[in-house]
């Protein structure tokens, strides 16, 4: 290194030690906060990452499918035949190539399920649910999907519903909602294949629904894409757009807290309110309800923030839930249209 | 900070891990990024404490969820800054607040201005405005560098702490935090070059 060089070096290394000084040491983050923050995030993680994924799914999903194929032929087979068949199929094994592994791969795992289900013919919480699967739900019966990536898809009573692949599904029958979450950070599209056309969503909460020679497509959040046969329309937020085969495209206007969506927020997963902060909550709430979430001053929107939940509230719908958590609490609600209106509950200083 | 991998490798490396369910990775990642991001934020919200927790968590709980799709095409604290903006946004617009935080830092007046003085002739450091300006792009430079970089830098030249002591508070032989320290020079270099393509020896006069 020549002497310029060295010099140079010096000079930036002055120049830099001088800046530092005048900056001043930064400023520390106040222990309370840091506490509050971990608590929070780290209850998130908890709950994020919780779920199964990717390879690991999949093994479990494969040996239960193994598990479940091999069972009914234990309990039939008397163990002289089952011997016999052991080695017969040891035999066969040795002659013939392995059986295919089934081309499937996870989608998601069922997040609610609501309705009677006597023969246990559907998948209940908790199930992973993969590609190639094919749900179909009948009277009273509803569910929802939780897919990868904090998306959510919901499925209304009386649906039949193809898992063609990780991001796409077939409508055969039914209604169904999609949550594909804020759009900022969401990393795929969602698609949902009809009889009548292709619904692709470009951000972020819609329903589809075919009847007949119909497609209904309601847009509850961003807007979605619908490619038909011959032309592709557009919705946005607030429409719900109704291709029919007989008399055209017609588009109606629909509000994000429309009754129509009713059915979807009764599937709405449940929010595990454990540790969670109850400005976290509301705002759970008012997406699933399509409502804009309101403090009457940002003195109660930092005690929402700094107010800890603890328990369930899982078998409640959102807005039953807002009322039950509140009831509990210095704040007080009111529902409007549109709206959630925090206040703070006057009773407590009378 | 550790050995010579590059950052980028190790963002990733941590990310998996705590997509994985690694509470250890979990506790890292927080004690790493949460004191840089709080301080990052307090700088664009006017030292508001309550207002940047707010931001801070929003953030800090979206990134977990979405860790798993951390691909490391930028640093792990380029994403959460830009995440925390978006949050920045949003909090705004949910408060009825005027501010906007999406105008880029090196499209700020304030920094405009603290940019042309320290680049002019007649720059005088002795200026309490200008001053405050530097000493506010020096804190942001410091948010951008791994946290270890930070306190060492703050260490040896805010507080006058020996290297023995540097490398007691971090934990490394003396050696090892000479190293440091000598990285984390170029590295604040280099950081405050590239965040306002300027050249620190310009101040000195």
């Amino acid at each position: 290194m020549n002497d310029k060089t060295t010099n140079d070096k010096d000079r930036d290394d002055e120049t830099m030690a001088r800046m530092l000084r005048l900056a001043g040491p930064r400023s520390p983050v106040p222990d309370d906060i840091t506490k509050r923050v971990y608590a929070r995030v780290q209850a998130e993680w908890r709950s994020s990452s919780t779920q199964p994924e990717g390879s690991r799914v999949y093994s479990e999903v494969h040996r239960q499918w193994k598990k479940d194929r091999l069972r009914p032929w234990l309990r039939r087979l008397a163990m002289p035949v089952a011997l016999a068949a052991a080695i017969f199929l040891a035999i066969a094994v040795v002659m013939q190539p392995s059986p295919p592994v089934p081309a499937t791969a996870p989608v998601g795992t069922i997040a609610r399920f609501v309705g009677d289900d006597p023969g246990g013919l559907l998948p209940a919480v908790g199930d992973t649910v993969y590609t190639g699967d094919r749900i179909t739900t009948g009277a009273g019966q509803g569910m929802s999907l939780a897919l990868d990536g904090a998306a959510s898809l919901r499925i209304d009573q009386l649906t039949v519903l193809l898992v063609e692949a990780k991001d796409t599904f077939r409508l055969l029958q039914g209604r169904v909602y999609a949550d594909t979450g804020d759009v900022l950070y969401r990393d795929r599209k969602l698609v949902i294949e009809t009889s009548m056309g292709r619904v692709t969503d470009v951000g972020t909460q819609f329903s589809v629904r075919i009847a007949d020679d119909l497609i209904e497509v309601a847009v509850r959040e961003g807007r979605v894409d619908v490619d038909g046969d011959t032309d592709i329309y557009v919705a946005v937020a607030g429409e719900r757009l109704l291709v029919d085969g007989q008399s055209g495209v017609t588009t109606e206007m629909l509000a994000p807290h429309d009754e129509h969506w009713d059915w979807a927020a009764s599937l709405s997963p449940a929010f595990e309110i454990e540790n969670k902060s109850l400005l976290d909550f509301l705002r759970w709430a008012a997406r699933e309800t399509g409502r804009e979430l309101v403090f009457e001053s940002n003195e109660l929107r930092m005690s929402a923030m700094r107010t800890d939940l603890h328990g369930s509230v899982s078998d409640f719908d959102p807005l039953e839930a807002v009322e039950s958590v509140l009831a509990t609490t210095k704040f007080d609600v009111r529902i409007e249209a549109g709206r959630i209106v925090i206040g703070s509950d006057l009773r407590d200083t009378q | 900070m550790t050995g010579n991998t590059p950052q980028i490798e190790q963002d990733r490396s941590l990310a998996r891990r705590v997509a994985g369910g690694d509470q250890e990775a979990f506790d890292a990642f927080f004690r790493e990024y949460f004191p840089r991001l709080f301080r990052f934020t307090l700088l664009r919200v006017d030292n508001d404490s309550e207002v940047a927790e707010e931001i801070v968590q929003r953030t800090m709980c979206i990134v977990v969820r979405k860790m798993a799709t951390f691909r490391g095409e930028a640093l792990l604290f380029t994403w959460l800054c830009q995440i925390c903006r978006n949050e920045l946004n949003a909090v705004f617009r949910e408060r009825g607040d005027e501010r906007r935080a999406d105008i880029p830092i090196d499209d700020h007046p304030a920094v405009q201005a603290a940019l042309e003085s320290i680049i002019s002739s007649d720059f005088r450091p002795e200026t309490a405005q200008r001053s405050d300006e530097i000493a506010r792009f020096v804190r942001v430079t410091l948010e951008h560098l791994p946290a270890s970089y930070a306190t060492a830098l703050e260490m040896k030249y805010v507080q006058g702490n020996s290297v023995a002591e540097i490398a007691q508070c971090l934990e490394l032989s003396e050696k090892a935090a000479e190293s440091v320290l000598s990285r984390a020079r170029g590295a604040f270099k280099e950081r405050f070059r590239s965040l306002w393509d300027f050249e620190p020896g310009f101040v000195v006069n």
